[in-house]
């Protein structure tokens, strides 16, 4: 009986939970896979028409399905310097899309450990956790962090304003 | 007035100068390890150390005490650090062997930073006692 249970015990699976791993710069990152709806090539993006109305860590857009989203530039959300990205994590939750160097894997994670209560600065915000992949630790970003619903409204604002003088134009003539 | 009777104090050496923590502060010395870095914006904290499955953050601390100048570190002294809850290890490198002494802890004197909590008197040299709170606390400010 008592055997019957260690057996039972032992072939229970950990609970993991699947991420992307990706890469940017000399890092590599981590995201729930749940968070992310789809994988796109930097060729979907479209580039915001006016520098004016450009928020400094968002270039350029993307549609999916009718839907605007709005592409992040990792780089600039954590403060690296420009590298060469390839893809585009588009969110699930929020219209946020981020531009990344390169996708390295899917993986499964078996444990996220809190960030050390000595990180007091941005990266609170932009991490859930941290995990270990391979011996390496490796931080868990926090989807919310790379656009607030104020980023967001400043962001359709601004493109409200930039659209405006060329309805105004229509309606006059 | 009486002398204040001796403390336990660990001594760390960052290239000629010496600074000591409280020993109770201290949890142990280890041996050089890598250093896991990702972006962050917090001073003086530079990445973590994984250490038996527990992820412990590095806080370089030698640019603040002994400037830009401040030598290669070889050494990660592991301090406890206070937060309103808990207590949590950080590994401070610096850069040769450190050492336990007991002294009486002297009040500072003159000019001193405002995380130097008191002075040692040892035998050739006087050591600033460092408040790795204050220390930390004021850098992220």
């Amino acid at each position: 009986m008592r055997l019957a249970r260690q057996n039972r015990l032992k072939h229970r699976s950990p609970q993991t939970h699947p991420v992307i791993l990706f890469v940017v710069g000399d890092h590599t990152f981590a995201i729930s896979a749940a968070a992310v709806i789809e994988i796109q090539a930097l060729q979907e993006m479209q580039p915001l028409v006016s520098q004016g109305f450009r928020y400094s860590k968002v270039h350029h857009t993307i549609t999916r399905d009718g839907r605007r989203y709005w592409v992040v530039d990792a780089n600039i959300h954590f403060a690296m310097m420009p590298t060469q990205s390839t893809r585009v994590l588009m969110l699930a939750e929020t219209p946020v899309a981020i531009k990344v160097d390169a996708i390295v894997r899917m993986a499964e994670m078996s444990k996220m450990l809190p960030l050390p209560d000595s990180f007091t600065g941005d990266e609170r915000n932009w991490y859930l956790g941290l995990t270990l992949m391979n011996g390496t630790v490796v931080p868990v970003v926090n989807p919310a962090s790379f656009l607030s619903h104020l980023d967001m409204n400043a962001l359709e604002a601004s493109a409200l304003v930039h659209v405006r003088p060329a309805a105004s134009i229509g309606v006059m003539a | 007035m009486t002398a204040a009777s001796p403390e336990s104090f660990v001594l760390f050496p960052l290239g000629r100068k010496r600074f000591a923590l409280p020993a109770e502060r201290v949890a142990e010395l280890a041996r050089p390890d890598i250093v896991h870095t990702f972006p962050s914006n917090t001073r003086m904290v530079i990445g973590v150390l994984l250490r038996r499955g527990i992820v412990i953050p590095v806080c370089d601390v030698a640019q603040t005490l002994v400037g830009k100048d401040a030598p290669p570190r070889k050494f990660y002294l592991i301090a406890k650090r206070k937060f309103q809850k808990h207590e949590e290890n950080a590994a401070i490198p610096v850069s040769g062997d450190c050492e336990l002494t007991n002294s009486p802890l002297l009040p500072p004197t003159g000019k001193l930073a405002a995380y130097v909590c008191g002075l040692l008197s040892l035998q050739n040299e006087i050591v600033e006692v460092i408040d790795l709170e204050k220390l930390m606390t004021e850098e992220a400010q």
